[in-house]
């Protein structure tokens, strides 16, 4: 994994630093759980960021890294109790869940951009790592886990342009999926980015 | 502009950083309620046909006289909610009532079970329900022996309680025994956790025992 972070942070210094075009944004994310994730959490939550720094290669075609931190929660009741098993004793039990589940993924990023004008469609995917950490809160007891997955995450956006100096706006629609690691199931995550961008 | 854009993004991290790691919306009291059922599988391998529950609510205090101020207020939900779960379970005949005292209270909520007072014969049942709640604040040990009563019981007072996890003040106890040899653990152990906590602790009480006889199948 480290390799990735240091691919990331080369492919971020290259475009911080070179003449080539670049593209930044930093995106609110608005995320909901799918497959297992969905069963744990199955809102809507609001409660996400993200950075995303991508270097054009040629006219079309772009690298770069993304940077990601999505909460997830959602209150549950009447669920079914959850049961346990220790030293010959059997037991249930049962109350409020606060499901919490914050995703960290740290991908680097390949897109291709499509001719339209000024506005920018384009299409993407990411490869990298996901920090997943989920916790399960029944009354004053605390189930967590944690893991670090291999993530991927195909994505598909528009750069809008607004104003004067290549700002704009940026709406992606992404698809989250982390492998299944220690004690957690995989991850499926839909995600839709609303944030501002600039290209130069 | 890229300043502009910093500031934006240093002002949108803040404010995703803000929001921390564990949101959350308000929580009720009731939201902190818990119902935690243990039980040895061993033992209902041939579950119960009858029972016997010992009309009073052992009150698990401390030495230290730290205990919160306990009056019997939900005596009446613990017993007689318990009372019809047992009725529910193994009919209303085969269901008895100990009493140490002439006259009961609260009053059985169920006037068709048979009650067996101080110095009469107990019949022979399958399994033996004792209340009991929590008063001591910050207790957490591994088994309580309650102080024991004057009076015919099967163990001449209350059974060791066995705690499986940390009891907070104000838990409601309800243990099954199915194994009647002194000083033998719970063969079922019910933790309402936290009953004590409100003005609404009468309905959460009730909701709770259902709960845990809901959640335990195998005791019929």
């Amino acid at each position: 994994m480290k390799r990735i972070y240091i691919t990331a942070f080369l492919l971020i210094g290259l475009a911080m630093n070179s003449n080539a075009q670049s593209f930044w944004a930093i995106n609110w994310d608005i995320s909901t759980g799918a497959g297992d994730t969905g069963d744990f959490i199955g809102n809507v939550n609001v409660r996400g960021a993200s950075l995303d720094g991508r270097v054009f290669i040629n006219d079309n075609f772009a690298v770069g890294g993304h940077l990601g931190w999505s909460t997830l929660y959602e209150k549950l009741t009447d669920l079914p109790p959850i049961e346990i098993e220790k030293d010959g004793i059997s037991g249930e039990i049962s109350g409020t869940q606060m499901h919490y589940l914050n995703v960290f993924p740290a991908l680097v990023t390949s897109h291709y951009y499509f001719e339209s004008g000024n506005v920018k469609p384009y299409i993407g995917l990411g490869l990298g790592g996901v920090w997943t950490e989920q916790r399960n809160d029944v009354g004053l007891r605390s189930i967590y886990a944690d893991s670090f997955a291999f993530g991927v995450q195909p994505e598909a956006g528009v750069f809008i342009p607004i104003g004067l100096n290549s700002s704009g706006i940026n709406l992606a629609m992404k698809y989250l999926y982390g492998t299944s690691a220690g004690d957690l199931n995989s991850l499926g995550l839909f995600t839709f980015s609303v944030g501002f961008a600039f290209m130069n | 502009m890229k300043k502009t854009m910093l500031k934006i993004a240093m002002v949108f991290i803040l404010a995703a950083v803000l929001v921390s790691c564990y949101p959350g919306d308000d929580v009720s009291v009731k939201d902190l309620d818990t119902t935690s059922t243990f039980y040895k599988k061993s033992d209902f391998t041939s579950p119960p046909k009858s029972a016997i529950i010992y009309w009073d609510v052992a009150q698990l205090k401390g030495d230290d006289g730290d205990d919160i101020d306990y009056k019997g207020e939900i005596d009446d939900e613990i017993l007689n909610t318990t009372l019809d779960n047992l009725v529910r379970l193994y009919g209303v005949d085969n269901v008895y009532i100990f009493s140490k005292d002439d006259v009961l209270f609260p009053v059985p909520s169920n006037s068709g079970v048979k009650v067996i007072k101080f110095g009469e014969t107990v019949p022979t049942v399958d399994a033996a329900v004792v209340p009991a709640i929590v008063l001591r604040e910050n207790t957490s040990v591994g088994i309580i022996y309650p102080p024991c009563l004057p009076g015919y019981w099967y163990w001449y007072c209350y059974p060791p309680i066995v705690d499986v996890t940390t009891y907070g003040v104000g838990t409601v106890v309800l243990t099954m025994h199915t194994n009647f040899q002194s000083g033998s653990d719970p063969s079922w152990t019910a933790l309402m956790r936290g009953l004590l906590s409100s003005s609404s602790g009468s309905s959460r009480t009730i909701e709770g025992i259902n709960q845990a006889f809901e959640q335990s199948p195998y005791l019929n």
